[in-house]
């Protein structure tokens, strides 16, 4: 017992000491951390003004970790000109050792570099990292997917369905949500829009909805017959999106929908879409037998102005509640 | 007799003994894997969850903020829910029938209008009287409803919220700026569904809070509550990391946990039975997926913060304690079968036989264990040496999990600049040990002899406001 005690007392005193260690250090570190900012900003500039990226430097020599996460964080005041960081971080070899690194490092290894090369948007490790897109180790899939998203990289152009299949469906909102920054072409879509798999053809449903992008509609009038109510109302949603008049049709196509909430998604896109005209659509979805869909469509008409509040007044008196709601919603449109 | 008695207590003494091999066994194991937790947590990505159009795409979150005469703190609440940087949010506010001004002053500062949505009427709960919506945000919407307790009034909120995550809020809790995008990450990045998401709770009291945001952490004055400061730190990262290391997280805190609704609305949402009822939640939750066969995990993140202030009075904080053990016996109990059970993973054989016999049971042997000492004392069946040398060991085994809680905090988000908070943490995990801990056993014992008595109620809770709330303004266009 008595052994114990002291064995205990020892890791005591060994766990207090590193603590206390930790603190030091950790507090020293953050003393001396905006000195040495102003020393690698300095240096940085340096090497800038020379026009010689690859200039040797002691002080990069000695603190060559720190410096790199400096010039990678974007701490520094040059951050804004990124050809001139990029140009230093390459003829500094920083860029040859993270190569290194995604072909050799342990998984977090791989990450820290693809997540530097991401900040920095290196392109020249776009093919080492494509490489990575189907590691086994998640992480480092994601990693890979966000730099190459990033970076807008071609490669992933013909890819879509290969990271959709290769990857489980868990991960899907993370996948739709990198892939819709990569401005893909409905062209590299198309085999997502017409694979057998509904789980596929719901992502090209969401990834077409991209602001302004005419060439998408016509994929998605395509997935507006998808017998899957999910894949439909994802069609309303991106034709919402898109916000051109070229997908009046495949709204009013779709506002007969049996599923109530497609019909509420019609009335929604259809108050993000610009310059519409006729508003007969909406005032049809205004009477809808669904609360749901009229409310949405009132909602929209609020947006429409005059004319989408002449047609709010008409059926005030049927249903008071909503039209007051969009009447504030009109006349505040930033609410 | 003495023979009795001392049979008596020498079966009791051999039953501690093994209580505490076992227990500090566990803790070993548990500073194990939390250590490898936070390692693993620390060596993962953080991606910006989204930018630009893409945000359209983010998880949908509603904050359900359940509030009962809570009109002192309620619109500071809201203010500081309002700042969150979140793409996809709205906010839900049930009136549980308060009985003092918490709708009006509502009505007053979000300028509150009737709305004709409705409540999905998929989870049962007291009547709702009238849904609002607010002009100035319309992110936030106001449920009125007959009182019907804090779970009912969840259950309200998630009957209406229309979103693929939710998360429960306290009136008197702060989220911290960006703590939402970094609690949805497991959500987004896991291999897995991901039912349960809980962040780690942080005491504000005396941190400088403004305009609902903590701008400057420092420690309590009072000793009570930096003690409670040492106890969330240990609670959070060392235990739940641990348990969520190996998918057998049994609670997550009813301040800040985020879930996805579904699952939820599955379950039938929250007990109103009981006064544990987040415990209960992430139990059943478990049940749920793993009755179904499902891949999936209930994670803990060690760096999404909540803010909360903790009680500074021994009542208030003996009537919370009461109340927690209460709540964890009446989940634990409500479903008994999981306990010890290989079907439900490391969390049926590990994780919950840990709950029953040591969270639940313990105060019954930490609380005895003095009076038995005392009893053979006087029977002068004591070896006092062994006494002294059992209880040395015991408080050196709590410091140096304290300790280790300290470190993993240093490695963590690490919030204490100040080196003197860091000096009176030790000295809180120090003194805690003398009076603290054996009045938390004495107030955990009365929550078991209160559930033995089927006792139910959650005991006044004085809730104050961090600042005085300025007057809400409409969003900024460039927000």
């Amino acid at each position: 017992m008595e052994q114990l005690l002291i064995f205990l007392g020892v890791i005591l005193l060994g766990f207090s000491v590193f603590y206390i260690i930790t603190v030091y250090k950790h507090e020293k570190e953050k003393k001396k951390a905006p000195v040495k900012e102003k020393k690698y900003e300095k240096e940085l500039r340096r090497i800038n003004d020379e026009k010689d990226a690859g200039l040797k430097s002691e002080i990069i020599k000695k603190n060559r970790k720190e410096f790199k996460k400096f010039l990678t964080e974007s701490k520094s005041e040059i951050s804004g000109n990124k050809g001139s960081l990029k140009r230093i971080y390459k003829n500094q070899n920083f860029l040859k050792e993270d190569i290194e690194l995604l072909e050799k490092g342990k998984w977090w290894e791989k990450t820290k570099a693809i997540e530097r090369l991401k900040n920095l948007e290196i392109k020249e490790a776009e093919k080492d990292i494509f490489n990575l897109l189907y590691n086994e180790k998640l992480d480092v899939r994601l990693a890979s997917l966000d730099y190459l998203s990033k970076i807008n990289s071609p490669l992933i152009q013909n890819e879509i369905k290969n990271i959709f299949e290769k990857n489980s469906a868990e991960i899907d909102q993370f996948l739709l949500i990198k892939l819709f920054s990569a401005n893909l072409s409905p062209k590299s879509l198309k085999t997502l829009a017409n694979s057998p798999k509904p789980r596929l053809r719901r992502a090209s449903a969401i990834l077409l909805g991209r602001k302004n992008k005419k060439e998408n509609i016509p994929p998605l009038k395509k997935l507006s017959e998808d017998p899957e109510p999910n894949i439909r109302i994802e069609v309303v949603r991106s034709i919402g999106k898109i916000g051109l008049k070229d997908g009046l049709s495949i709204l009013t196509k779709l506002k007969d929908d049996e599923k109530s909430k497609i019909r509420a998604e019609v009335a929604r896109s259809i108050g993000k879409i610009e310059k519409v005209e006729d508003l007969s659509l909406l005032e049809n979805l205004a009477q809808d037998e669904v609360k749901e869909v009229r409310l949405e469509a009132f909602l929209s008409l609020a947006k429409f102005g005059e004319t989408g509040r002449e047609i709010i007044e008409k059926y005030r008196k049927d249903y008071p509640q909503v039209s007051r709601e969009a009447m504030l919603r009109s006349f505040n449109p930033e609410v | 007799m003495q023979n009795i008695l001392f049979t008596i207590l020498f079966i009791y003494s051999i039953i501690v003994l093994v209580y505490f091999l076992v227990l500090n066994s566990t803790y070993l194991v548990l500073l194990v894997l939390s250590t490898m937790e936070i390692i693993y947590q620390k060596r993962t990505p953080n991606f910006k969850i989204c930018e630009g159009d893409a945000c359209e795409l983010a998880p949908s979150i509603s904050i359900l903020i359940p509030a009962y005469n809570e009109k002192e703190t309620i619109i500071e609440s809201i203010e500081s829910l309002r700042k969150l940087d979140y793409p996809q949010l709205e906010i839900i506010i049930v009136n549980d029938g308060s009985t003092d001004k918490t709708l009006a002053a509502l009505k007053e500062e979000l300028k509150l209008i009737k709305t004709p949505r409705d409540v999905k009427d998929e989870i049962s709960h007291q009547p709702v009287k009238s849904v609002y919506k607010s002009v100035l945000d319309e992110r936030i919407i106001v449920i009125d409803k007959k009182n019907g307790g804090k779970a009912d009034a969840l259950n309200a909120g998630l009957d209406f919220a229309r979103t693929d995550l939710f998360i429960a809020v306290d009136a008197d809790s702060l989220i911290e700026k960006g703590g939402l995008q970094s609690l949805v990450q497991p959500y987004l990045e896991k291999d897995c569904e991901v039912v349960g998401i809980g962040g780690i709770v942080r005491v504000a009291n005396n941190c400088r809070i403004e305009k609902g945001e903590v701008v400057n952490v420092s420690l309590p004055k009072k000793l009570l509550p930096i003690i409670q400061v040492m106890e969330y730190l240990r609670a959070f990262l060392f235990g739940r990391a641990g348990w969520s290391k190996i998918n057998a997280l049994p609670i997550i805190s009813g301040a800040f946990g985020l879930f996805e609704t579904e699952r939820v609305i599955e379950i039938g949402g929250y007990r109103t039975d009981t006064v544990g009822e987040d415990a209960d939640l992430i139990l059943r939750l478990h049940k749920l997926m793993r009755d179904k066969n499902i891949d999936y995990e209930i994670s803990f993140k060690p760096d999404p913060v909540c803010w909360t202030q903790v009680p500074e009075s021994l009542e208030i904080l003996g009537r919370q304690r009461n109340r927690w053990e209460r709540g964890l016996i009446e989940a634990l109990t409500y479903e008994p079968k999981m306990i010890g059970n290989p079907k439900y993973g490391l969390l049926g054989i590990f994780s919950l036989p840990y709950f029953f016999f040591f969270e639940m049971l313990g105060p019954v042997v930490e609380f005895t264990g003095p009076f038995i000492i005392l009893i053979s004392y006087l029977m002068g069946w004591l070896n006092l040496n062994f006494a002294l040398l059992f209880l040395g060991i015991a408080v050196f085994y709590g410091l140096l999990l304290s300790i280790w809680s300290l470190l993993l905090e240093e490695f963590t988000s690490k919030r204490y600049e100040d080196p003197l908070d860091r000096i009176k943490l030790i000295g809180a995990a120090i003194l805690e040990n003398f009076g603290y801990r054996q009045l938390h056993s004495y107030w955990r014992l009365k929550g078991i002899i209160g559930f033995l008595r089927k006792e139910k109620s959650w005991g006044e809770m004085k809730r104050e406001s961090f600042t005085r709330p300025e007057k809400i303004e409409p969003p900024n266009k460039n927000d």
